[in-house]
């Protein structure tokens, strides 16, 4: 107990001391009952403030995947989309050219589109038309619209035509000033905006279905829906700067109304966290950032790239050059280069390889952990040569021959292009030849983690990782052979540039202070699919690729560390 | 893994059990310390109602927090600290812990003179109970917990001194009443 404990002198202390110390006297028997009830009411509340943040915790998982995923589109579909688009645009130019007769009828003041446009201008423009005024709407501008909507039938035109000056349309998606063309609520052919073809329909469909999408966010009842069809959603649009205000109280009662329950929910957190006696200022900031860790981790490891040797690789070779080559030279050449196949079948193995990742570690309860990241692997092979391979190809029309270069055995082994007008293979003083792969990797596993005793402690991991082709290169210690690089936007490359993997691992870990931990276990990540892209097109025969080590990392809890 | 692991004592189980939430196992550590704890909530509170109240908060402080509980020392010590800082709590909320000034006669005993075996349990707890809160705590804290001055003034916040003093107090006040009770029991003794 505390300092002052027993030996009180006086008799009258010592008295109630003995009397009441160790005295007992029964509760009410609803006393329980009363605990039992506001504990459940505590845990109900705790798991609604749980679900939001597994909700949250959710999103942003979903966002950084979308980020990523599109970060990965863009950096590895941008080259590929560029002569598609190319391709596409004089058909869009045609199929205008075809919608729009030459002949056909245009009003004074009225312009075909004459330039390509984008969806988005157009959203954006039926937006910025939603905010502005409205104005005032005359039968004889009606009659006006209905007239030109008829022409523009006849026509069979896809295009909307240009705001007639001083002619008002009521029409979010009518004319608008400085606009230089809309859409005409009564068209429905489609048009070619950017190549890709778009419904007049379809594109005011697409905003309204949007307003309908935030406005059934924020209001029950069918106050802002409409219906599917065209004139549904012009006879709406004339109401658009209402829906707009509308729109916008709610929005703002509804944020209004998320800061309260947020405050509240923090009020009521701060009364539940309320310090224990004799808890310290520490522990009361540790405790919200308990869940939270951050780890540095490295792993050693061996690396099986699984690319093999095919058995009859100058099957191919020797049928393509032997018009060009003497037979003597030509089985000469297919002796050399089955060496050479044999030589790296029985050479190449595995080299140093590591990676390094540096994760973020969420608390799920109490033993699991779920982790996140950014990594850096290389994973190396390597072999012994002695022969250099050099390919030629003939210019057409000319007598000129033409090599990429000399290499290995391996970098032509990769396609199926193996086959050269004409080949020539040297034996050389043995060299070294290095195979590395780097990648940028972005893991997310999960942990369990038990304990051993007071500081040790086990855990097991599994996890995903999508593995991101930095560079892929062929070394070779000899100045006769070329090196080959291929970095992450070369298309020439035949390596995957997205590889996805799985890791495992488990292993044992001590508890340096409250909490700096250190784990120590072996890993093993295996590859979902082979190195190359397109292994059906190349000779060598291709594995997945794994990786064998072992991993060292150091954790570090945000919050008090063990408990 | 389990070999290294020492066999679990049956209150390291109910502690697991309440860290995990399982009511069954809150239930068991209620039952046990639920009547001593009734009493030094008795002791701090003025009323039975009020007592209860206080031990519903801080049982459910102890189930809430009981993964703290490092397990250096008795874990009825810390349920039992709980209480006291719960009481504490609960009476500078309502704002008991004021100082008094109250003038009672008090009487100035030697410490021989006590002999509290005539006395029930009851009738000590509503001695205790009728001494305003400040004096209460302070009696409670220095004689029957053990705590001293220095401690008691940080944790009501008052000067070591202060809290000297109004144990002093406290003290005439229970000795004063015993006095009382001694002489009416005597006078009835003396009237049969």
């Amino acid at each position: 107990m505390s300092s002052a404990t027993n030996n009180r002198g006086g008799g009258l202390e010592e008295a109630f001391r003995h009397r009441l110390q160790d005295a007992e006297a029964s509760p009410s028997a609803e006393l329980w009952e009363r605990i039992d009830h506001s504990l459940t009411l505590q845990e109900s509340n705790q798991y609604k403030r749980g679900m939001l943040f597994y909700r949250q915790l959710a999103a942003a998982c979903i966002a950084l995947l979308l980020l990523g995923g599109g970060f990965a589109a863009y950096y590895f579909g941008g080259q590929e989309k560029a002569a598609p688009v190319a391709q596409v645009k004089p058909a869009a130019e045609s199929s205008y050219a075809a919608v729009v007769p030459s002949g056909a009828p245009v009003a004074e003041g009225e312009a075909f589109i004459q330039e390509e446009v984008s969806v988005d201008e157009l959203i954006a423009q039926a937006m910025q038309q939603a905010v502005q005024p409205q104005r005032i709407y005359t039968p004889e501008r009606e009659q006006n619209r209905e007239a030109r909507a008829t022409r523009q039938q006849d026509t069979a035109g896809t295009l909307a035509a240009a705001e007639q000056p001083g002619i008002a349309n009521s029409g979010a998606w009518r004319i608008m000033p400085g606009a230089r063309y809309s859409l005409s609520s009564a068209q429905k052919k489609s048009v070619s905006i950017n190549g890709v073809g778009v419904d007049g329909g379809d594109v005011r469909q697409l905003f309204e279905n949007m307003r309908r999408g935030i406005v059934s966010d924020f209001a029950a009842g069918g106050k802002h829906t409409s219906g599917g069809s065209n004139s549904m959603a012009f006879s709406n649009s004339s109401s658009s700067p209402a829906d707009f205000k509308t729109l916008s109280e709610m929005v703002m009662g509804r944020m209004k109304q998320l800061e309260a329950e947020q405050e509240a929910n923090k009020q009521l957190y701060k009364q539940e966290k309320a310090p224990l006696p004799g808890q310290t200022e520490a522990n009361k900031s540790s405790s919200a950032s308990g869940r939270w860790s951050l780890g540095m981790a490295y792993a050693p490891s061996y690396f099986e790239q699984n690319i093999g040797m095919p058995s009859q690789m100058m099957m191919g070779a020797a049928s393509s050059f032997s018009s060009f080559a003497p037979p003597i030279a030509m089985q000469q050449s297919a002796r050399m280069v089955e060496e050479a196949r044999e030589e790296h079948e029985q050479e190449v193995e595995p080299g140093f390889s590591f990676g390094v990742e540096a994760k973020a570690g969420f608390k799920v309860g109490r033993k699991w952990k779920l982790l996140a990241g950014l990594g850096f692997t290389q994973n190396t092979a390597r072999s012994k040569s002695s022969y250099v391979i050099e390919q030629f190809w003939r210019k057409p029309g000319s007598k000129q021959a033409e090599s990429p270069g000399a290499t290995t055995i391996f970098v032509p082994s990769l396609s199926s292009n193996f086959a050269s007008d004409s080949l020539s293979v040297t034996k050389t003083d043995e060299f070294n030849v290095l195979y590395r792969y780097r990648h940028l990797t972005v893991p997310l596993g999960l942990q369990y983690a038990g304990k051993i005793s007071k500081d040790w402690f086990w855990y097991a991991s599994g996890g995903v990782a999508a593995n991101i082709l930095l560079q892929t290169t062929v070394l070779a210690s000899s100045a006769e052979v070329q090196d080959t690089n291929y970095g992450p936007g070369d298309d020439s490359s035949p390596f995957r540039k997205l590889q996805w993997s799985g890791n495992v691992t488990a292993g044992v870990g001590k508890q340096l202070t409250d909490q700096v931990s250190v784990t120590l276990g072996p890993e093993y990540r295996g590859y979902f699919d082979t190195m190359l892209s397109s292994p059906e097109k190349a000779y060598a025969p291709q594995g997945k690729p794994y990786t064998l080590g072992i991993n060292l990392a150091l954790n570090y809890d945000l919050g008090h560390g063990r408990k | 893994m389990k070999l290294f692991t020492k066999p679990k004592s049956d209150e390291d189980k109910l502690i697991e059990g309440c860290i995990a939430g399982k009511r069954d196992m809150q239930r068991l550590l209620y039952d046990l310390y639920a009547k001593k704890m009734m009493v030094v909530c008795l002791r701090y509170a003025p009323t039975t109602f009020e007592a209860e109240d206080i031990m519903q908060d801080a049982f459910i402080k102890v189930f809430n927090h009981i993964q703290n509980f490092k397990k250096d020392c008795p874990l009825e010590f810390w349920i039992r600290r709980i209480m006291i800082n719960t009481a504490l709590k609960h009476l500078r909320s309502k704002q008991l812990l004021t100082v008094s000034h109250e003038a009672e006669e008090v009487a100035n005993l030697s410490s021989d003179d006590v002999n509290l075996t005539g006395y029930t349990m009851d009738e000590l707890l509503s001695m205790i109970q009728s001494l305003a809160p400040r004096y209460r705590m302070v009696f409670n804290l220095y004689a029957i917990e053990g705590y001293n001055h220095k401690e008691i003034g940080e944790m009501l916040g008052i000067s070591e001194g202060t809290s000297k003093s109004q144990y002093s107090r406290a003290r005439a006040i229970l000795q004063s009443m015993l006095l009382r009770q001694e002489k009416k029991i005597k006078e009835h003794v003396i009237s049969n």
